[in-house]
């Protein structure tokens, strides 16, 4: 599991509300809708049909014209973009549709060409991109095929690359393996996550597919035209993973430790950033995702190291338990993502387990 | 956009494209072949000018067309011919008659056209040469391109001209088209004694030559100077163009062909748009798709645009190879003028432009409707 690392944002949705028809007829599709999504990030979008997540797909691709809110596509507002300035805007993002929309009259190259001429691509280098874009999913063999002559699967493949061709840093796709048998369906999926790992792109799939949940970051349910859950799935299994590791939590079931995990929010510390100062009060838990960081008690004067933490490392739950102030320090070497989880929840959650008081003597028991 | 995504479209439904080209060259063929008509009759009209040597005409102020032109004083031509700069003042007559040939019976009309027997004033040496020959009264110069209606006849024969028996001393080729069924050039006496002595004192046209050098426009004020005001002075091209007017713009025959012209476009551009509009509605998605690319809308409309000039340019090579064979056919057939030359097939290739342009921007207005937020 690839740890962390720190990306811009590039999706923000912000207070987004959407109407559809006036007058009498007006009807609010979206409500209030925030969304944060990061370079390089999979999101993946599930709701019942009439949801809004394709009102939301369409605001963010700029095929629709926000009306209240804000939208920002790498820092760029959506709100108040002119026609033209939404049409340049368009090219900056890759669109896969649920039905493939190729060009019937163009072949296979000339699909995907069609995109790489709104590009800074030099012209000579269209067919030869484009052809190693149809290689990369897989076809290769049919560059001058018309989409009539291609499989449904095929299609949504050309459709894929036509998508990706310009190395969009954002992707917007709307049910992509609907089409596709399980195998074309995987080929598909890692396709995208090449994209988002390599290149850093976002990517929001609209999806009810099952089978590519497993691709996510993140899973994001909307109904009635509210996101409901955002649900961090790569990020929770990683904090659960870390969670196992640490006594406090290693007796919870899986779903009380997803619990736990979703309740934790990413932090990030500079190298050399104190995280905690030993003799505050303490008001969080933290577990740590990626980078190093030294624990220092003072005393009598000196503050020696006496602990360094990597990732899957943890601390400032004694402080919680006993409700006393920090008893140590506890540095970054490195520049450290970590997790941390509130007093409340870090208790909350304790309390909800059976052998809470059991947990408590072991833990402070073990650290002394 | 480097793709020529519109020649793509139309050559990806070979039928679809074959039905608008087809239609189109059919519009096209109509159009064709209705201003070569047209075009045909503005020369028929002015045939008789056409034929005749002068600079300026004088005509009655009541003058409406050569066939029916109200006669004047032929003192005003003595007049004339004493101003300054004119070299020659011809007497013309003119008025519709009745044929029979004497030896088959079969009778028609046709338009009786006379000069003085000493002056040569027809364009064709032909006519002019043979002038001599109908000195004798009762003689006619016969045109050999008078309908069927003329019965056979030679040269040496008799026929009677509004009943009275007449020599055809010789023949010439001149054709009256639409005006009438034929005619007949005979000097201006045996015209007093076919049509009535009291034509002696008159003229229908006073045919004018300037002398060499002289200033036409200068000769023509000063006729206006010196002659009074029943008679009106005009140049050769004014009269041409006002025998023109009157047939093409004030009498049926012109505007009937107008209005061929005007339906056969219409249909033209009818056809155009039905297949431009289903075209454009049928690729609707694929054009919202191109919005979603970040195509421009000018972009897609230009696909439209050019479409449409595929189809008429398509439609316009085998219309015009069509036309130059039904023109050639036409001509062989009734006589007729028709022939095709640059300007006409410059303005047919103009219309059908103006069809597709009329064409795409009715039927862009669908394009309008390529949504790209409804592809999700």
């Amino acid at each position: 599991m690839s740890s962390p690392v720190p990306r811009e944002t590039a999706i923000a949705v912000a207070d987004v509300d959407h109407h559809y028809g006036a007058g009498e007829a007006r009807k609010q599709a979206l409500f209030g809708n925030r969304l944060d999504v990061r370079a390089g990030e999979i999101v993946i979008m599930t709701g019942p049909s009439g949801s809004g997540k394709t009102t939301l797909l369409t605001l963010i691709g700029t095929l629709r014209s926000v009306q209240a809110g804000s939208i920002r596509l790498f820092g760029t507002e959506l709100a108040g973009l002119s026609p033209a300035e939404q049409v340049r805007m368009r090219r900056q993002i890759g669109f896969i549709f649920q039905a493939h929309n190729l060009l019937e009259a163009l072949t296979a190259r000339q699909n995907v060409k069609l995109a790489l001429e709104l590009s800074d691509t030099p012209p000579a280098e269209h067919d030869r991109r484009a052809d190693a874009m149809l290689e990369a999913v897989g076809l290769g063999h049919r560059l001058h095929y018309k989409p009539r002559h291609l499989s449904v699967g095929q299609r949504q493949r050309v459709a894929i690359a036509r998508a990706l061709v310009n190395r969009p840093r954002i992707v917007l796709a709307d049910e992509p393996t609907a089409a596709l048998d399980q195998e074309s369906g995987a080929n598909v999926v890692a396709l995208l996550r090449r994209l988002a790992d390599d290149q850093g792109a976002a990517v929001m799939i609209v999806t009810h597919d099952n089978r590519i949940l497993g691709v996510a970051d993140r899973i994001v349910n909307m109904v009635d035209g509210r996101v409901v859950s955002d649900i961090r799935i790569r990020e929770t299994m990683l904090i659960c993973a870390i969670l196992k590791q640490c006594d406090v939590f290693k007796e919870m079931s899986p779903s009380d430790l997803t619990d736990v995990a979703q309740k934790m929010a990413e932090e990030r510390f500079p190298a050399g950033a104190a995280i905690i100062r030993q003799g505050e009060s303490g008001e969080k838990f933290y577990v740590i995702a990626a980078g190093r960081a030294e624990v220092r008690r003072t005393a009598e004067g000196s503050a020696p190291a006496v602990a360094i933490l990597g990732a899957g490392g943890f601390f400032g739950e004694v402080a919680l338990l006993r409700d006393q102030p920090r008893n140590a320090t506890v540095v970054a070497l490195e520049p450290v993502v970590a997790y941390t989880l509130a007093k409340a929840d870090f208790l909350g959650a304790l309390r909800t387990h059976k052998s809470f008081e059991d947990q408590i003597s072991a833990q402070l028991f073990h650290r002394g | 956009m480097r793709t020529p995504l519109a020649w793509y479209n139309s050559i990806e439904q070979p039928r679809r494209t074959a039905a608008a080209v087809g239609g189109m060259s059919f519009a096209l063929l109509l159009i064709f072949m209705q201003a070569g008509f047209l075009g045909a009759a503005r020369t028929n009209v002015a045939v008789i000018y056409l034929a005749l040597d002068f600079d300026l005409v004088i005509h009655s102020r009541a003058y409406l067309t050569l066939p029916r032109s109200e006669p004047f004083d032929r003192l005003r031509l003595n007049q004339a011919a004493v101003v300054p700069g004119v070299a020659r003042v011809t007497r013309f007559l003119t008025d519709s008659f009745g044929w029979r040939n004497a030896a088959s019976g079969d009778s028609a009309g046709g338009f009786m056209l006379a000069v003085p027997a000493d002056a040569p004033v027809f364009l064709d040496p032909e006519i002019n040469r043979q002038l001599a020959a109908v000195r004798p009264t009762l003689t006619a110069l016969v045109d050999r391109k008078s309908r069927p209606g003329y019965g056979p006849w030679r040269v040496g024969d008799k026929a009677v001209l509004n009943g009275q028996p007449t020599l055809i001393a010789g023949s010439y080729e001149l054709g009256m088209g639409l005006l009438t069924e034929g005619s007949v050039i005979v000097s201006d006496e045996t015209y007093e004694r076919l049509q009535g002595p009291w034509h002696g004192r008159i003229a229908n046209l006073g045919l004018v030559k300037v002398a060499p050098g002289a200033d036409v426009a200068a000769v023509a004020d000063a006729l206006r100077a010196k002659l009074p005001q029943d008679v009106v002075v005009a140049t050769r091209a004014d009269i041409i163009r006002r025998e023109q007017n009157y047939f093409i713009n004030v009498k049926p025959v012109g505007i009937m062909f107008q209005v061929g012209m005007v339906v056969a476009f219409a249909a033209g551009a009818a056809i155009l748009y039905q297949i431009l509009a289903s075209e454009m509605n049928n690729r609707l998605g694929e054009f919202a798709t191109l919005k979603a690319l970040g195509y421009p809308a000018s972009a897609i409309y230009g696909i439209g645009i050019q479409q449409g000039l595929i189809y008429a340019l398509l439609a316009y090579g085998p219309a015009l190879l069509l036309a130059a064979g039904f023109y050639r056919v036409a001509r062989e057939l009734s006589g007729f003028p028709l022939h095709l030359d640059l300007g006409r097939a410059g303005f047919v290739l103009g219309l059908a432009l103006v069809m597709c342009a009329i064409a795409a921007v009715l039927s862009l207005w669908k394009i309008r409707r390529a949504d790209p937020a409804s592809l999700f």
